[in-house]
């Protein structure tokens, strides 16, 4: 008996030495995720400014087919952002500042002020969350995830958020380290799936964020 | 005869003691409903009190100039109105405190209202849903539908699009702008920010009076506490009656410190140079022993007493003054028996005591009741103090002291041209006044006492710059036994504003008529679908059409067949409008009865041309109406106390007319008592005139005091004009109330101004009248 309570304590006393180890190795281990994410800040930071072709999938169930939209971002940091849709509806959302501005072919064009419209706000606050390349502050919201080695899974942390969005896939271009994709998961199945073109990085004209000019 | 006296000492002992034992108990009223006529007007301010429009504090925080950017200028006024408002909501100061809508309001609302929105629709929306429900009005909403799901905003807007492709709810929130006041503002995160973003507002209701000084110190000092809480880059400002009457208190304190010892220094040299005895001073106060007997009997006849009445019923008890000054000077100086000179003395001071009586009596009849509680004290403690004065003065008996003009002196009128030049003058004097006299205006505004400081119109004009001037409003008041039923008034205020097509408003009757209202609106929305059987069809094909499928409308086409759910108050009051909405209703206390045991719902209009009339016709047409607008409540106040002054004062020249006759019988005797009383009105009338032409209710109080101090001065010169003590106590009494009051019109507060100014311009005229032209008018009295 007495033998094995001297092997116990023996055993017992490894193992703490041993969990000691693990956690004093701990912050000379690397985390993934938070490389990932400074790699991409990184190279998100040196674009202050860009245009970029995309085309945007809409799986809905509300929709009788996928609807397929194809257009052109240009974002300014810190807080011009201009959503163009070329075809097939052609139409402009531009964010400048506090202010905004959304125009289409079938109505006249409409200005609106983001602290007296709630809902463009939330557009707003949604695109810039996704586009701006800030991707270590989505902490506090959301829970992050790396899948493989360039794809982040975003799942929100709130019942507010998770009743729109369930998950947000982003995929990263290897290279550049730039969203391509981005795959919009929303409760009930459906789904928004965004694929960005060729970076065009460098200053934008300031009139890309005044007006819309030809939707 | 001994007596008889030592009874009347008891009897009046009793009654100081008893005065001074039911004192400490008595209900101090600070109450401004005091100062106003009639039952009308009292009613209106009541509402106001009740809807808490006149305790309400507003409280503008603005970020200053500091380099800041757009959005950290924002960040700090909001972090301030947060602590503010929670400092305002924990001090248990104010029964309600808006500073922030709760978070995420707007789809809070949208959730709350959706089920409702059938019960919400009137004719013109259903008139709009009409053109959205054709084949063009589908096929258009469907496509804004389409391309709104394909935007940046599909995700968020995809439930409403399935639940409300037409876009019914727009209809409803739109009538949301009718909640908003006329200020210029938007609501951001909650909070209440000005256009120019750079200052923010808190409202908060005081539980106590703010226009009690004591309760808006207390007020101030929650203010204060909370602003030492705000960023260092933040100032705050209040406005409402929170500052105004903080400024007067102050301005009156300010007037007093400084004036008080002038006139208590004065006052003391007068009657030290003239008297030369210390037991003066005590026979000086004896009236004012009176003082607490009358207190209780205003407190028993009326219930409470307004500090208003308190304060100037007790300076009016100063009349009584004079009396006392009469009977010691003439026991003092004449060469008689004590029961000599106090026959003397019974029948000028019972004429005297009987005039200033009755002008207490006609003010007793004012409709203003801070006028009646000071009427009734006044009376009871003149009669009282004459009273004591008749006691107990003999008592004390002054030591004999005659002055050696008594010794056969006696005061001759002037003759000859002195006399002509003296009669000449006082006739100038009283064409002058009857001349300036019509030209007079009464101001019944009380505002022309209000004496804001630069601070608080600074402030003031720092609102109106931040928030904008909403021009002149009036409110529209439904007042019910039950919720349901204020509504339903309030929906009819609301319809006869649509009617009048008025556009600027603030009204809950959009968003939440009255239940009828309600079942109305729910019935005309069934009629409307019924008159659409194919509807269903039509919106599957336009929807197919589109590129939608049909059966992704399905929660659209639920709510359609969702039956009568009325919105309650309850629901909106649990709802994030809530603050919005507790301003608008107010439910009756639980012990509270008749006319404010009544639930009051009110509608906020902002006054166009015209509109005044329309709106007073339509609510003295409907029962449990009530208009309350600035316009109407100024000429109401100012005409029934206009009226008020005209009879009164009309009434009390023929009851001073009458007993004078009475008592003197003869037409000269009667002039000359009653010239002093036309020389301080004339006076006063030539001196309102050249300031501008017009009088308040200062004017008024004080004026009736003049009259009175100024007919004795007439009473006692008919009667005893001769004596050296007549004169002198006259003038004793004259020079006091001149220091005394006069020097009031050296301060800066308008109130006390006015005051001041009319007893010195009053009594600086009755004074040497009745010296002068009392004897010559009165010639000799037997």
């Amino acid at each position: 008996m007495r033998f094995q309570a001297e092997n116990m304590a023996v055993l017992v006393r490894g193992l703490c030495l041993g969990l000691l180890l693990l956690l004093a190795a701990q912050p000379v281990m690397a985390d993934p995720l938070a490389d990932f994410i400074e790699a991409v800040e990184e190279k998100s930071e040196g674009l202050a400014s860009f245009s970029v072709p995309f085309v945007q999938e809409r799986h809905l169930l509300l929709f009788d087919q996928v609807v397929v939209f194809k257009g052109e971002l240009a974002i300014s940091r810190p807080d011009q952002l201009r959503w163009a849709f070329l075809e097939p509806v052609p139409s402009v959302l531009i964010f400048n500042g506090r202010l905004g501005r959304r125009c289409n072919d079938q109505v006249a064009p409409e200005t609106f002020d983001l602290d007296a419209d709630p809902v463009m706000a939330m557009v707003a606050q949604q695109l810039w969350t996704w586009l701006d390349g800030r991707y270590a502050k989505l902490a506090t919201l959301y829970d992050l995830a790396l899948k493989a080695s360039t794809t982040l899974l975003v799942t929100p942390k709130e019942r507010e958020m998770a009743q729109f969005i369930e998950q947000v896939v982003i995929t990263f271009d290897p290279r550049t380290l730039r969203p391509a994709m981005v795959e919009i998961i929303e409760p009930g199945g459906d789904m928004t799936r965004l694929r960005f073109g060729d970076y065009q990085p460098g200053p934008l004209p300031a009139h890309l964020f005044e007006s819309c000019g030809q939707p | 005869m001994r007596g008889s006296r030592l009874l009347a000492l008891a009897a009046l002992f009793c009654l100081v003691v008893a005065g001074l034992f039911f004192l400490p108990g008595i209900t101090l009223d600070d109450d401004a409903l005091d100062l106003l006529p009639g039952e009308a007007v009292q009613g209106d301010l009541r509402l106001l009190q009740r809807l808490g429009l006149i305790d309400r504090v507003f409280l503008t925080l603005t970020v200053k100039e500091e380099g800041l950017t757009a959005a950290q200028r924002l960040q700090r006024l909001q972090q301030s109105a947060l602590v503010v408002g929670e400092a305002f909501a924990d001090s248990g100061a104010f029964t309600e405190v808006i500073y922030r809508l709760p978070q995420g309001y707007e789809f809070g609302l949208y959730r709350k209202l959706w089920p409702h929105i059938p019960a919400l629709l009137d004719k013109q929306d259903l008139a709009a849903l009409a053109q959205r429900t054709s084949n063009s009005g589908l096929a258009e909403y469907l496509a804004a539908a389409f391309n709104l799901l394909n935007s940046p905003a599909g995700i968020a807007m995809k439930r409403q699009v399935q639940q409300d492709p037409l876009g019914t709810a727009g209809l409803a929130l739109a009538k949301l702008r009718h909640l908003q006041a006329e200020y210029a503002m938007v609501v951001q995160d909650g909070f209440f920010i000005s256009a120019d973003r750079r200052s923010c507002l808190i409202m908060a209701e005081s539980r106590t009076s703010l226009t009690d000084s004591n309760s808006a110190l207390q007020v101030e000092k929650v203010v204060q506490d909370a602003l030492a809480l705000v960023a260092e880059e933040v100032v705050g400002g209040v406005i409402g009656s929170l500052p105004h009457t903080l400024a007067n208190a102050r301005a009156i304190q300010r007037d007093l410190r400084i004036l008080l010892p002038i006139a208590s220094l004065l006052l003391l040299l007068l009657l030290l140079v003239s008297l030369r005895d210390g037991r003066a001073f005590v026979v000086l106060g004896i009236p004012f022993l009176a003082a607490p007997f009358a207190v209780g009997v205003v407190d028993l006849v009326f219930g409470r007493i307004s500090a208003l009445a308190l304060g100037f019923g007790i300076v009016l008890l100063g009349i009584a003054v004079d009396f006392s000054v009469h009977i010691y000077l003439a026991l003092r100086r004449r060469q008689q028996s004590t029961a000599q000179v106090m026959a003397g003395l019974r029948r000028p001071l019972l004429l005297a005591t009987l005039t200033t009586s009755g002008v207490f009596v006609v003010l007793f009849f004012s409709k203003v009741a801070s006028h009646q509680q000071m009427a009734l004290l006044a009376l009871v403690g003149v009669v009282l103090a004459v009273s004591m004065s008749w006691v107990i003065i003999p008592l004390v008996r002054p030591p004999r002291h005659p002055s050696p003009l008594d010794r056969g002196w006696s005061l001759k009128p002037p003759a000859g041209k002195k006399r002509a030049l003296v009669l000449l003058g006082w006739l100038l004097l009283m064409v002058l006044g009857g001349v300036s006299w019509p030209a007079l205006h009464y101001n019944g505004d009380l505002r022309v006492l209000d004496a804001p400081d630069e601070e608080v119109l600074a402030q003031e004009e720092q609102f109106h710059r931040a928030w904008g001037r909403p021009g002149d409003q009036a409110f529209v008041v439904a007042s019910a036994p039950s919720l349901a039923a204020a509504l339903e008034k309030n929906s009819a205020v609301y319809a006869f504003l649509q009617e009048q097509q008025v556009s600027r408003f603030q009204s809950l009757a959009p968003l939440l008529p009255g239940p009828l209202t309600q079942q109305a609106h729910f019935e005309a929305w069934q009629q409307f679908w019924d008159q659409r059987p194919d509807f269903r069809h039509r919106f599957a094909e336009a929807a197919r059409k589109q590129g939608f499928n049909p059966q992704g409308f399905q929660p659209f086409f639920e709510w359609l067949d969702h039956p009568f759910s009325p919105l309650t108050a309850a629901d909106l009051l649990a709802g994030p409008l809530a603050p919005l909405a507790r301003n608008m209703i107010r439910a009756p206390g639980p012990q509270a009865k008749g006319a404010d045991g009544e639930f009051l719902v009110v509608t906020t209009v902002t006054m166009e041309e015209g509109l005044y009339d329309l709106l007073l016709a339509f609510s003295e047409q409907q029962e449990g109406l009530y208009l309350l607008a600035n316009h109407k409540w100024r000429q109401q106040v100012e005409q029934l106390l206009r009226r008020d002054i005209l009879t009164l004062s009309l009434a009390a020249g023929l009851i001073i007319l009458l007993i004078v006759s009475l008592a003197l019988r003869r037409v000269r005797p009667v002039v000359g008592a009653l010239a002093p009383v036309g020389s301080s009105l004339a006076s006063m009338a030539i001196y309102s005139l050249v300031s501008g032409g017009e009088l308040n209710m200062m004017h008024l109080l004080m004026g009736i005091m003049v009259i009175g101090l100024s007919v004795d001065y007439g009473i006692f010169m008919v009667y005893r004009g001769r004596e050296i003590a007549s004169l002198q106590a006259i003038s004793i009494c004259a020079c006091s109330s001149l220091i005394g009051f006069g020097v009031l019109a050296f301060a800066a507060h308008p109130a006390l101004h006015a005051l001041g100014i009319t007893v010195l311009v009053g009594i600086g005229a009755a004074w040497p009248t009745a010296l002068l032209v009392t004897p010559i008018l009165a010639g000799e009295q037997s």
